[in-house]
């Protein structure tokens, strides 16, 4: 799982890289082409992105993560390290094209952009993280001997309620 | 020995806005009760940080209801002496329609 995470990871310091380099050497958004370069390694970056998505929700059904909470908070980190180098991809695409140019890639570059952010969204809102404000409502809950056994609930459930302690 | 599995209303209460079909929730209870109680070094999982909590991970499979399969996630005090687990939080997820 780390491994994977640091490769894309690598993969996206070289887009950031290429893109800080193209923006130092390209001030009048010349360049087009090697601008285009940079784009291609983005996709191809967000190609790798989208396998460690699936390997990782396919790890999660498959009982095969033991850290839930900290693989998807790494992975988390991922994902926003991803909308950043994104958005400066986006930036520039931006330039290019007030500058009159068309640059090869942009729908899919667009399309990409797209799906991070719905990717992100949705592993914030699907992956089991641990909701820190339901803990304390627990301890207080607890404190204040707001608890039942689970026989307690069952027997509820199955319509022999047995009363709350 | 067994031990005995404690739920705080604000869980129970989570638990209930799932809005699982009547035999998915009798499960989950179940695995608390059952396999939970009966042997929690075994099936608890890796310390929950910054918590000293663990997680109670499992899935159940509904093919009457799409989506068909649900991850529950446990987490857990462990309380030794007392020979109790308690519940501290719970969380839910359903797999996405694209398999993820």
């Amino acid at each position: 799982m780390k491994v994977k995470n640091a490769i894309y990871r690598g993969k996206l310091r070289t887009v950031e890289d290429a893109v800080e380099a193209w923006k130092a050497e390209h001030h009048e958004a010349m360049g087009v082409r090697m601008f285009e370069e940079v784009v291609r390694e983005c996709l191809a970056a967000h190609t790798f992105f989208q396998d460690i998505q699936k390997e990782r929700w396919g790890q999660l059904w498959a009982g095969q993560i033991r850290e839930i909470q900290t693989t998807g908070e790494n992975f988390l980190r991922v994902l926003e390290t991803s909308l950043i180098v994104y958005s400066l991809v986006e930036e520039c695409l931006l330039r290019v094209k007030r500058a009159g140019y068309s640059v090869n890639g942009e729908e899919e570059f667009e399309k990409a952009f797209q799906e991070l952010r719905s990717a992100a969204a949705d592993f914030k809102s699907r992956w089991p993280f641990v909701d820190h404000q339901q803990i304390e409502e627990s301890r207080a809950a607890f404190a204040q001997g707001e608890s039942q056994s689970v026989e307690e609930i069952l027997g509820e459930l199955q319509g022999s309620d047995t009363g709350q302690h | 020995m067994s031990y005995k599995v404690r739920i705080p209303a604000n869980i129970k209460r989570d638990i209930a806005s799932w809005n699982l079909p009547r035999d998915m929730l009798l499960e989950v209870y179940g695995q608390l009760l059952h396999r939970l109680a009966a042997d929690p070094d075994n099936c608890l999982g890796d310390m929950v940080v910054p918590f000293t909590f663990r997680s109670f991970t499992f899935s159940l499979v509904d093919n009457q209801h799409f989506p068909p399969h649900h991850l529950f996630v446990f987490i857990v005090d462990q309380d030794q002496a007392k020979k109790e687990l308690r519940i501290m939080g719970c969380r839910h997820s359903t797999e996405a329609p694209e398999g993820n």
